[in-house]
């Protein structure tokens, strides 16, 4: 399984990804943080063929549900203009790296998003208590699911 | 040009609220009265961003860094540019090499950004789609090699520059690290193809069909004795100009305008001008490749090509001469016996110049004796181009203005992204409406700027 955090440490709950990124690390998961650019989220999911059966990428949401709020999508059902999604500065966003790569055949056997509620996206800000609540269950989740993996593949190996 | 039809309101205006597909915050604002022009702005809303003040204080060594940060799109620009203003100032020449990485270096980021703005962000206005994603629909295999072509200037930028954004290697004297050779070979097979794709492509982009609009332009852009430019020259133009970096401040005026958070630039008692691809090719065509001018001729571009429109062809010439020089580098390059010049300790000034994607881009720095910054000067290309699109759309438009609203704004739209303008260097989105009196259309959504 290969984890991405996606958004930005210098605007407040848009770091929800960067952080559960860096909490996996911490538990000994592997994890990639990836910073703004969302065409180069094609690249990721590219050289994960043939190493990942799945790909997870964790996103701050704005979606009107209660901060820290956390929703699944999978990517067969997300839109391109996703507007809980639409919380990055960069206008070429997490749902249109997903439409874009969906359109050219390069979407993964399997892409799962993770999107946590945020309220506070100013430069500078300090990410909110409630997300870094739901970072942290987020992390557990994931790092649950990854020992499963693991373990799944030593059984079968 | 058509004259406004006579069931056209007197006054019309044209509001685009958000522009799409441009990089940064600003919006369009056209007013006409009786079919003429009575009012244009470009408005750049996004707040003043404060790099020179920011620079005030700090120590030189840390400006390439700051000044790195002023885009995300052509940060090696506002790197080199800051880092030889202050080798000139400090009085040092970097090894042979470094100045040859330095330009391999330049050489990903005009690959990366010319291949975002001419596939991905101008392409769809031409082809008439709303985006790239639709564009893909229709033209999958022209977007993923326009992918795959970016990620290659990517590469380059990562490898030499330490990450592909706000590269961190440069430093002012020469590289904090540099790649040994089979780095650099380790990128040749993917630019041969990235040279082969190029080509190809530029015929798909000459193709596309292009309003008949050109204007009397001054173009200014470098010049090199034996070079097409990146980092070094004097600044000439088409009607005479011909100075030293040194002297750009003698020649050029930044003015505020009302409406903008970006000052204008102009030419001393002459105005606006041109910078960017077009300028860069009538003023130096001979000093491309080979390759890069068999690329324009055969698709019967020549010089002077005074229409903006086919400035997204000009990048695509440039982005085969971008290849090509990167593919002369590797084989020429070895690591430098010197990385990094020892840096003097007394106070300078210093300027210089180099060619962003999008233009020329000017600095200059002043320090004291410890090599704390007290002044700095940055004008980037699109502060330098936005006076020059505000004219081109008060004289496009009146030969338009027949068109229906919806078209015509996006006629509007397409002769701003003409220039590519990365409105964050100035000072993010372009917003876009267009209301009649008494008869206006709701603002739509922007989308698109990577």
């Amino acid at each position: 399984m290969l984890i991405i955090g996606y958004g930005n440490t210098d605007r407040g709950d848009d770091a929800a990804g960067i952080l559960v990124a860096r909490r996996l690390r911490d538990l000994g998961v592997d994890a990639i943080e990836h910073l703004g650019d969302g065409c180069a989220l094609l690249d990721l999911w590219a050289a994960a063929d043939g190493f990942a059966d799945e790909v997870v990428v964790i996103d701050a949401m704005v979606s009107g549900k209660p901060l820290g709020s956390v929703r699944v999508w999978d990517a067969r059902e997300l839109r391109a203009a996703e507007p809980a999604l639409r919380t990055s500065t960069h206008r070429f966003g997490l749902g249109q790296a997903v439409e874009l790569a969906r359109v050219l055949g390069q979407l993964p056997a399997r892409l799962t998003i993770y999107g946590i509620e945020g309220l506070r996206f100013e430069p500078g800000a300090e990410p909110s208590l409630e997300v870094l609540r739901a970072v942290e269950r987020v992390a557990l989740e994931l790092f649950r699911k990854s020992a499963a993996v693991v373990s799944l593949g030593e059984t079968a190996s | 040009m058509s004259e406004a039809p006579r069931n056209q309101p007197a006054t019309r205006t044209i509001r685009v609220n958000y522009m799409a597909r441009v990089e940064g915050e600003a919006s369009l604002l056209i007013r006409m009265k009786a079919g003429k022009i009575h009012d244009v702005k470009l408005k750049i809303f996004e707040p003043p961003r404060l790099f020179e003040s920011l620079l005030r204080g700090r120590h030189l060594t840390e400006a390439p860094d700051i000044t790195a940060r002023i885009c995300g799109i052509c940060p090696v620009a506002y790197q080199l540019t800051c880092a030889h203003a202050l080798e000139r100032a400090l009085g040092i020449t970097v090894d042979p090499m470094v100045r040859l990485l330095r330009r391999f270096l330049y050489a990903g980021e005009w690959i990366e950004s010319h291949a975002l703005h001419v596939y991905l962000l101008h392409a769809p206005d031409f082809l008439g789609y709303p985006d790239a994603i639709e564009m893909a629909r229709k033209h999958p295999d022209v977007i993923a090699e326009a992918l795959r072509l970016k990620k290659i200037g990517n590469r380059i930028l990562t490898l030499v520059g330490g990450r592909e954004v706000h590269p961190v290697s440069v430093a002012v004297g020469g590289f904090y690290k540099t790649p040994s050779k089979a780095d650099l070979l380790s990128l040749k097979e993917e630019l041969k193809w990235a040279l082969d794709a190029a080509v190809r492509k530029v015929p798909f982009v000459a193709a596309f069909e292009f309003p008949d609009f050109e204007q009397d332009y001054e173009f200014v852009a470098l010049s090199h004795p034996s070079e097409y430019p990146f980092n070094e020259g004097r600044l000439i133009s088409n009607k005479g100009l011909d100075i030293e970096a040194g002297e750009y401040e003698h020649y050029f005026v930044e003015h505020q305008v009302k409406h903008s958070n970006a000052l204008h630039s102009r030419l001393r008692d002459r105005g606006a001008y041109q910078v960017g691809p077009l300028a860069r090719f009538n003023l130096n065509y001979a000093k491309l490749p080979k390759i890069a001018r068999e690329a324009a001729q055969s698709c019967g571009l020549h010089i002077p090509c005074l229409n903006p429109f086919k400035s997204v062809i000009v990048r695509a010439v440039e982005m085969v001469f971008a290849i090509d020089e990167a593919l002369r580098i590797i084989d020429l390059y070895e690591p430098p016996s010197v990385p990094r010049v020892t840096l003097p300790e007394r106070p300078g000034e210093g300027c210089a110049i180099t060619e962003a994607p999008r233009g020329i881009n000017f600095n200059r720095f002043r320090f004291d004796e410890n090599g704390i910054l007290q002044f700095a000067n940055i004008v980037p290309p699109t502060s330098q181009n936005q006076q020059r699109i505000e004219d081109d759309l008060r004289a496009f438009v009146p030969g338009v203005v027949a068109l229906p609203a919806e078209e015509l704004t996006l006629r509007c739209e397409q002769v701003v992204r003409n220039y590519d303008p990365c409105i964050s260097c100035a000072t993010h989105f372009l917003r876009v409406n267009l209301e009649q009196e008494g008869a206006s259309e709701p603002a739509r959504p922007g989308d698109g700027a990577c």
